[in-house]
């Protein structure tokens, strides 16, 4: 019945997909309109079998995996030194009006501009690639920790001192745990910024990926083979935000 | 040796020119209940402070159970009006976490212990419950909880009731008194509400600014639990009476100051 709280969560699903299939309907609607040209602007019916097709001929399977390991590889890098890196900096001052403000400038460098570096130090391979990708998801998660830890809330720094807390004690009871919805925040950022970095490494020098489909197949004209890449790179980056809520939901009910 | 507060010459201020505090003298018997109010700003949140040694006086000594000037320790618990729960905890680790780290009990102690207090401040059933799912009283007795957990000499408790509504803070009065019976120790306690600092003191010390002075002092030797009777109205009235008018007077004597400034 509509007062049932299943009715609210379906409603709200329906509501979704209802809208999707507007977007699709629309997609598809523009593209037979023949208002742009149709190779410019292939819908979905034009881009569905070239899913299919990549699907049927591994190269699907291929490029999600040579993504998914430079992504993941990169992205933990990158958050396991950011968040240390971030605490620290926002903890002791020292460190913070050194290093941090090195981190700050460099945070500011357009991600694209350091592609050029990073061919020159690491060359073509996957290293190039991962750097990148941990490059990206660095910053943001390094400059949520340190603010988060800069901005611990006094009392409970006085709660700390009371007990007569050692630094680690404080580190490992108070000022990490405190700042972990702020972390979550950066790490969000992390994902989005990680799956630029490592799209714009693949379409510059790489054999292999989605996003290096996208490229490879727009240089061939392919333009059905481009929009099925972009529409997985879309899918897979709503999913790994997903699926990164939904752990934290289970992990840290409280950081939400 | 516990033998309380004692402050002496005290002098503090935040900036070089401003001195909040100028050789300022006071004392909370051990095992007294002081409740300090006065005009928002006047000081007393400071002076709480600095009883905790979370800040530090210029010069002047504050001695407590004959350490002088001590830096923040587990024998003086300060309990806030914000809400400052480890959000990441359960309730129960929230009251946990002082005993297993200051008192260095064993994880089954010291949760034996806090589900004890959990239940003595009526909470039983909700250890599990994280702050965010508890409402704002439940909370503050999370907070209570917490702060007797450490088995403080003084606990330093900074209108700790000011966001509740009246029915709860009226619970949390009850619950205060039953718990400070129970644990003893001195408390220092701050707030606005003057009913609510007759209900609890032993003396009410109304503050007054800038430098923090003390204003009037008001003994109550009553038995706190006839203080709720309708016997006990008039004496409430002649307080609060008392209390009003000392503060009022200041209030006066500011506008009168801010008409001559303008004039």
């Amino acid at each position: 019945m509509w007062w049932h709280p299943n009715f609210v969560k379906v409603r709200d699903h329906a509501i979704t997909v209802l809208f999707l299939m507007g977007v699709f309907g629309a997609w598809e609607w523009l593209y037979r309109s023949n208002l742009y040209p149709p190779h410019l602007f292939p819908g979905p019916s034009a881009v569905w079998p070239a899913l299919v097709e990549m699907a049927k001929s591994g190269e699907l399977a291929q490029d999600f995996l040579a993504s998914s390991f430079r992504w993941i590889t990169g992205f933990i890098i990158g958050t396991v030194l950011g968040v240390p890196f971030g605490m620290i900096c926002g903890r002791l001052k020292f460190i913070r009006m050194s290093i941090g403000g090195l981190l700050n400038g460099l945070s500011s460098i357009p991600k694209i501009v350091m592609i050029p570096i990073a061919i020159l130090w690491f060359g073509l391979g996957e290293t190039q690639k991962v750097s990148l990708v941990a490059w990206g998801a660095f910053f943001p998660v390094w400059l949520s920790s340190m603010e988060a830890a800069l901005h611990t809330p006094r009392e409970l720094v006085w709660v700390a001192r009371s007990y007569n807390l050692t630094p680690l004690q404080s580190a490992l009871h108070i000022f990490w745990p405190s700042a972990i919805p702020h972390i979550v925040a950066g790490i969000r950022i992390a994902i989005s910024t990680a799956t630029f970095s490592l799209a714009a490494a693949e379409m510059s020098g790489a054999f292999s990926g989605l996003a290096y489909r996208v490229f490879y197949s727009h240089e061939m004209f392919q333009t059905d083979k481009m929009m099925a890449g972009i529409f997985v790179i879309t899918v897979l980056s709503w999913l790994v935000n997903y699926a990164f809520m939904k752990l934290v939901k289970y992990l840290a009910p409280w950081a939400t | 040796m516990r033998s309380g507060y004692e402050i002496q010459d005290l002098c503090f201020g935040y900036t070089d020119r401003r001195r909040l505090f100028d050789n300022f003298n006071f004392r909370v018997r051990n095992g007294e209940f002081v409740t300090i109010t006065g005009h928002s700003g006047c000081g007393k949140s400071t002076f709480l402070y600095l009883l905790a040694g979370l800040l530090k006086a210029n010069s002047g000594s504050i001695r407590f159970n004959q350490k002088v000037n001590p830096p923040p320790g587990p024998d003086r618990f300060t309990v806030f009006q914000s809400d400052n729960l480890f959000f990441w905890k359960t309730a129960l680790g929230n009251v946990a976490l002082g005993p297993r780290l200051v008192h260095r009990l064993t994880k089954k102690e010291s949760r034996r212990e806090s589900l004890a207090l959990l239940e003595r401040v009526g909470l039983k059933g909700f250890e599990k419950y994280y702050p965010h799912q508890l409402s704002g009283g439940m909370r503050q007795r999370v907070g209570l909880a917490r702060a007797f957990a450490v088995r403080p000499d003084a606990i330093l408790m900074d209108e700790p009731f000011g966001s509740l509504d009246a029915q709860t803070r009226v619970e949390m009065q009850n619950l205060l008194i039953e718990i400070w019976g129970e644990y003893s120790g001195t408390i220092v306690f701050i707030t606005h509400d003057i009913d609510e600092a007759i209900t609890l003191s032993d003396r009410i010390v109304v503050f007054g600014g800038e430098p923090v002075h003390i204003k009037t002092e008001i003994r109550i030797p009553e038995e706190r639990l006839l203080r709720r009777s309708k016997t006990f109205l008039p004496r409430r009235e002649a307080i609060r009476d008392e209390i009003m008018n000392m503060l009022g007077a200041e209030q006066g004597a500011r506008i009168n100051h801010e008409d001559l400034r303008l004039s």
